[in-house]
C-alpha cells in the first residue's frame, strides 16, 4: 500500500513538473512586439532645458519565460470526471521582440519629444539636470488553464479538452532622480500596477490561444511602460516649470 | 423529429460562428469604443452629421449593422452615381463583404474633404488587411502609420480610441 502512494506521488510530481515544463518550452516559441500607441498630445512647450540622463539598467526581467503550477483540481465523480491545472506564468526576456531596456529608453525619449519640456541629452553636464531612471521591478503574471472533462456512457465516453488565457498583470516599479548639479531637486519611486484584458476569439486553436496569450502579457508590459513613462515626464514637466519660475 | 432537430443544431452553430463583424461601421454618438470587445475590434465612427446629411450613407450603416448585405448591394445598384457619398458607401459594403482590394479602388475615388478623415484612416486599415491576405504583416509600419494619422488629427479623443483598438487587433493577428 506505502509502495502504491509514493508511486502514485512520484507520478503526480512528474506530471506537474513536465506539464510546467512543457508549457514553458512551448510558449518560449512565441515572440511579441513591444510597442504601443502614443495617445498624448503634441506640446509646444519651451525645450530649452537640456537634462542629461541614464537609465540604470540590471537585468529587471528574467531571461526566460517562467511556469509554475499554482494548483490542481481532481472531481472523480462515477459519471463524471473533471481536472484543472493552473500554471503561472511569469514573463521573459525570450519572447519579447525587443531588449526591455531598449524599450524602455526608446518609449521614454519619443514620450518626451512629445510631450516634454525639456530636451534630453546624453552629454553629461556637471551644471546642468542629470537625470537617473532606475526601474527595480519589472514583473508580469499570467494564469494559464488546463481543464479536461470526462463523461460516462454506461460502455462508451466522451473527453473534450480546453486551455484559457487569462488577463495578464503587470508590476514595474521605478525610482527616479533629478539633480541640478550637485543637489538633488526631486526623488520619487514610481509603481503602476495594470491588468490587461485578454482578447477573445472565437474558434481559437491552441497554437493561436498560445500566441494570443504571449501577447497579451507582452501588451500589459507596454502599456503599464507607457503609463510609468507618462507619470514621470509629468512629474518632471511640474519641477520644471517649478524652476523655471523661480529662476 | 430527429432530422428537425438535427437541422436546428446545426443552424445554431452555424448561426452562432457567423455572427460576430469584425467592421462595425457606425455612427458615432450610439456607440462607446469602450463597450466594444473582442466580436468588434475595428470601429469606424462615421460623424452624425454625415449621416444626417447623407440619406445614402444612412441607410447604408443602417443596413450593414443589419448584415443584409444583399439588400446593401442592391440598394447601391439602385443609387449608383459619381458621388463621394456613394463611393464610400460602396467602400463600405466591399469592407464587410472582405473583398480589401475592391474597396480600395473605390475609396481611392472620394474626392471630397468632409471625408478625408474617414478615407485616411479606412486607407491604412485596408493596407493592412491587404498585406495581411498577402502575409506582408508589419506590426511596425502599420502602428507608425496609426501614429502619424491620429498626431494629425490629435483632438479628436474618439478616433484615438478607434486606432488603439485597431492597434490591438494588428497586434493579435500579427
Amino acid at each position: 500500500m506505502k509502495k502504491t502512494i509514493f508511486y502514485l506521488l512520484s507520478l503526480f510530481l512528474f506530471i506537474s513538473c513536465s506539464e510546467s515544463k512543457m508549457l514553458s518550452k512551448s510558449l518560449s516559441k512565441y515572440h511579441a512586439p513591444l510597442n504601443y500607441l502614443h495617445d498624448s498630445k503634441l506640446t509646444d512647450c519651451d525645450r530649452n532645458t537640456q537634462i542629461s540622463w541614464n537609465i540604470a539598467g540590471p537585468q529587471v526581467m528574467d531571461t526566460s519565460m517562467v511556469v509554475n503550477k499554482i494548483n490542481q483540481k481532481i472531481l472523480p465523480f462515477l459519471f463524471y470526471n473533471y481536472t484543472e491545472v493552473n500554471l503561472g506564468v511569469n514573463l521573459g526576456q525570450n519572447t519579447l521582440e525587443q531588449d526591455y531596456e531598449t524599450f524602455f529608453k526608446e518609449a521614454f525619449q519619443a514620450e518626451s519629444t512629445r510631450t516634454s519640456c525639456y530636451t534630453l541629452s546624453t552629454e553629461p553636464e556637471h551644471k546642468g539636470y542629470h537625470l537617473e531612471i532606475q526601474v527595480d521591478t519589472c514583473q508580469t503574471k499570467s494564469t494559464y488553464q488546463r481543464n479536461s472533462t470526462t463523461l460516462f456512457f454506461l460502455l462508451a465516453y466522451s473527453m473534450s479538452f480546453q486551455e484559457i488565457g487569462f488577463p495578464a498583470e503587470t508590476i514595474l516599479t521605478a525610482n527616479v532622480k533629478l539633480h541640478r548639479g550637485q543637489d538633488l531637486i526631486l526623488e520619487k519611486s514610481y509603481s503602476v500596477r495594470r491588468s490587461q484584458p485578454f482578447i477573445k476569439k472565437q474558434n481559437v486553436n491552441v497554437n493561436d490561444l498560445r500566441n494570443d496569450f504571449v501577447n497579451n502579457m507582452t501588451e500589459s508590459l507596454s502599456i503599464t511602460t507607457k503609463d510609468c513613462v507618462e507619470q514621470i515626464i509629468h512629474d518632471l514637466n511640474a519641477v520644471i516649470s517649478k524652476e523655471r519660475a523661480e529662476n | 423529429m430527429q432530422k428537425v432537430l438535427i437541422i436546428t443544431f446545426v443552424l445554431v452553430i452555424w448561426f452562432s460562428s457567423c455572427t460576430s463583424p469584425k467592421y462595425l461601421i457606425k455612427p458615432a454618438s450610439t456607440i462607446s469604443p469602450d463597450a466594444l470587445d473582442h466580436t468588434t475590434l475595428i470601429y469606424t465612427p462615421v460623424a452624425d452629421s454625415l449621416l444626417k446629411a447623407s440619406e445614402l450613407l444612412n441607410s447604408t450603416c443602417i443596413l450593414l449593422d443589419q448584415k443584409k448585405y444583399g439588400k446593401l448591394n442592391n440598394y447601391l445598384e439602385q443609387v449608383k452615381n459619381e458621388t463621394p457619398d456613394y463611393f464610400l458607401a460602396k467602400t463600405f459594403y466591399y469592407i464587410s463583404k472582405k473583398e480589401y482590394p475592391e474597396a480600395v479602388q473605390v475609396l481611392n475615388k472620394i474626392d471630397d474633404q468632409q471625408y478625408q478623415l474617414l478615407k485616411e484612416l479606412l486607407s491604412i486599415d485596408l493596407d493592412y488587411e491587404i498585406a495581411r491576405l498577402a502575409e506582408g504583416k508589419n506590426y511596425k509600419k502599420f502602428l507608425q502609420q496609426y501614429q502619424a494619422f491620429i498626431d494629425k488629427y490629435p483632438d479628436h479623443d474618439q478616433l484615438k480610441k478607434a486606432v488603439a483598438m485597431r492597434v490591438r487587433y494588428i497586434r493579435y493577428n500579427y
